[in-house]
């Protein structure tokens, strides 16, 4: 008889490296998670209807959720195309334009958010080319007569700083490497001959396109805009800056619960903590549930390549 | 339908990747496109197939009498299959065998009962009716390669291409594979040209073969005509082993026809003789250096008296028992005769 053997293994140890998993863990993640749900739940359920649910809250819940989105979609398409043409075509410059994509990620929020607002202010280098009181745009649109009270063609101008459009530019600005960077190794080991298998078989350009590469890149796509919608629900510093923070209009949520903090709330019955961790719950819950549905596609979409 | 492809070049900046290379593939033939990497046989099937064009002006592909050079791959009816297999890992066996049939449009497109017949009868062709459902990840690399040739031969192609087909495989399952697309062959009869480095694997199952080499063809012929005869010291030292015996060397009496470049001549080892010295007839003298005599063909390595290098021999079983050779024995060489094909079939040594 054999005495009973351990199973050699390379890397010892593995009770203690799940305990310090668990550990550290419980201690970044789980505990400041739970106790967001612990103070909102001092909280009344009615009162915390009241309050994670008042006009302004929902206000800011559509505009944050709306704008990720579609800067999340937008980078999704772009991304596309960046990583693509990085991967694909050798050309002078690639390596600076490759390195530029991390810029998002490492930029501080806050220098982005403050050039987006200077570039796109009514005085800015794009701002006065489109701002309806950008000296430029006024300039040209009335040496052309097309101005849009007079004429009826309603070149009205496009503002940017300080609106809802604001939020998205922004948006769209951190989450770009997140879509490009999730795409780059799955295109360099998507094979060109799968294209031109496709192209002996007779298939047109478009058809290769959507019949074989997009569905060979789809999961990773999607990881790529969920990161990136998920990175948008999370942004403050940008935002702030270029958002101009209307109350109902453009305040975005992670700036509701700041103010929620801030405001001294003397005739409620509960503290500022309590009110500001409500709203954090529903964005937590909602961001949960999102992550949860991507997931759930990623894997719809990933299921044949499974080994 | 044949293959024509007449005074074809094809320049990558400075390198001349082929150089007005002609070939002809007889209807309903298999044949062989041999020669060693970077030769310009892939790159030759590829302009062929249209997936890469021929330079400007520099001839032209013909399919029967249709000229098809400026037509794009999916229009010139070519079934094209790639080293890895280039599946549609997204889709299951079945779908890739019928995608080129369901991107057609409009009357093109056959029906969808069709469709599905059609897959059924090509995953019975290649011998994998039960595996339609799965995915390309689920097959081994064999399986993967016999899909390939499905979807290929699905969209009806006027001739077939495959580039290095088994080049991806273990030697076990190329072996097998190559046989099993022999006899494929000889069932459908489809125009096929197929680029391969393994001599062995285009002697073994082509018509034809087609040496390249340097973007040139060096020799057209059957797999016994370019074995027997090479036409160029190339072809002669490309396919099986060669003995390059540097002359003068007394070996070759007089009336042996031997191949000679400079001052090189080339004999297989089968086509040396060995003899004792005892029985004093013309030849050269050799010390054994090392025997190898496991398998139905014992192998010499032989070091010349005059010290101007190594001839290999190689000898039937038997004969090699009765001589009962050591290492350090004085033997006799020298090239048979007649250094062709009537003694092939005892001695012809296993090519490798």
């Amino acid at each position: 008889m054999f005495p009973r053997l351990k199973k050699h293994t390379v890397m010892p140890g593995f009770g203690m490296t799940l305990g310090f998993t668990l550990f550290y863990l419980s201690l970044i993640v789980l505990i400041p998670l739970s106790a967001v749900f612990i103070r909102a739940g001092g909280l009344s359920w009615h009162s915390f209807v009241d309050v994670a649910f008042s006009a302004r809250e929902l206000a800011a819940y559509r505009v944050t959720f709306l704008a990720s989105l579609a800067a999340a979609m937008v980078n999704a398409a772009f991304g596309l195309v960046l990583a693509w043409v990085l991967v694909r075509y050798p050309f002078r410059g690639r390596r600076v334009i490759d390195a530029l994509v991390d810029l998002p990620f490492a930029l501080p929020t806050a220098v982005a958010g403050i050039s987006l607002t200077a570039i796109y202010g009514k005085n800015g280098w794009i701002g006065r080319w489109i701002d309806p009181e950008g000296d430029m745009f006024l300039r040209f649109l009335s040496a052309n007569g097309l101005l849009g009270d007079c004429t009826g063609y309603g070149f009205a101008g496009i503002r940017v700083a300080y609106t809802e459009l604001g939020i998205f530019v922004a948006m769209t600005f951190i989450g770009l490497p997140f879509v490009v960077r999730t795409l780059q190794p799955v295109i360099e080991e998507l094979e060109p001959e799968m294209e031109e298998a496709a192209a002996t078989l007779g298939a047109t350009r478009l058809q290769t396109l959507s019949k074989v590469i997009l569905p060979e890149l789809m999961p990773a796509l999607l990881t790529g805009f969920a990161l990136a919608f998920a990175r948008a629900l999370g942004e403050y510093g940008s935002i702030i800056f270029i958002a101009g923070n209307q109350p109902g209009k453009t305040e975005i949520v992670p700036l509701r619960i700041l103010t929620k903090l801030e405001e001294s709330n003397a005739s409620a019955a509960h503290t500022p903590y309590a009110e500001a961790t409500a709203v954090a719950a529903i964005m937590l819950v909602a961001s949960f549930i999102l992550l949860l549905l991507i997931n759930l596609l990623q894997k719809w979409s990933r299921r044949h390549h499974a080994h | 339908m044949s293959i024509t492809a007449s005074h074809i070049s094809k320049t990558f900046g400075d390198f001349a990747a082929l150089d007005k290379v002609s070939l002809h593939v007889p209807a309903g033939k298999l044949v062989a496109l041999l020669g060693p990497s970077g030769s310009g046989k892939t790159t030759l099937l590829r302009i062929i197939a249209g997936l890469e064009m021929a330079d400007e002006g520099s001839g032209h592909i013909l399919f029967g009498n249709e000229d098809v050079s400026l037509l794009p791959p999916g229009k010139r009816g070519v079934g094209f299959v790639f080293q890895h297999y280039a599946l549609f890992r997204h889709l299951s066996v079945a779908e890739n065998i019928a995608f080129g049939l369901r991107i057609r449009k409009g009357p093109e497109r056959p029906s969808k009962a069709t469709i599905t017949s059609r897959v059924q009868e090509l995953l019975a062709l290649v011998q994998l009716e039960h595996l339609g459902k799965r995915y390309p990840t689920q097959l081994s690399g064999g399986q993967r390669q016999r899909v390939a040739l499905a979807r290929a031969l699905a969209v009806q192609p006027k001739v077939l291409l495959l580039d290095e087909p088994f080049g991806a495989l273990d030697a076990k399952v190329r072996r097998d594979l190559r046989r099993w697309l022999r006899n494929f062959h000889d069932g459908i009869h489809i125009t096929t040209l197929f680029v391969t480095h393994d001599q062995e694997e285009a002697l073994e199952i082509a018509d034809d073969v087609v040496i390249l080499n340097s973007g040139r063809v060096e020799q057209v012929g059957s797999p016994q005509e370019v074995y027997d005869r090479p036409a160029t010291p190339f072809v002669h030292k490309f396919l099986g082993n060669v003995n390059q015996i540097l002359l003068p060397w007394e070996g070759i009496i007089q009336g042996t026809k031997v191949p000679v470049e400079e001052n090189v001549a080339f004999v297989r080892p089968h086509d040396i003789e060995l003899l004792r010295p005892e029985t004093a007839q013309p030849g050269a003298l050799a010390t054994v250096l090392d025997l190898h005599a496991a398998g139905p063909i014992a192998k010499i390595a032989a070091k010349r008296t005059d010290g101007r290098g190594i001839i290999d021999i190689e000898l039937p079983r038997a004969y090699f028992d009765q001589l009962n050779l050591r290492e350090g024995d004085t033997i006799l060489l020298r090239a048979r005769l007649e250094p062709v094909c009537q003694t092939i079939l005892v001695t012809k040594p296993p090519m490798t």
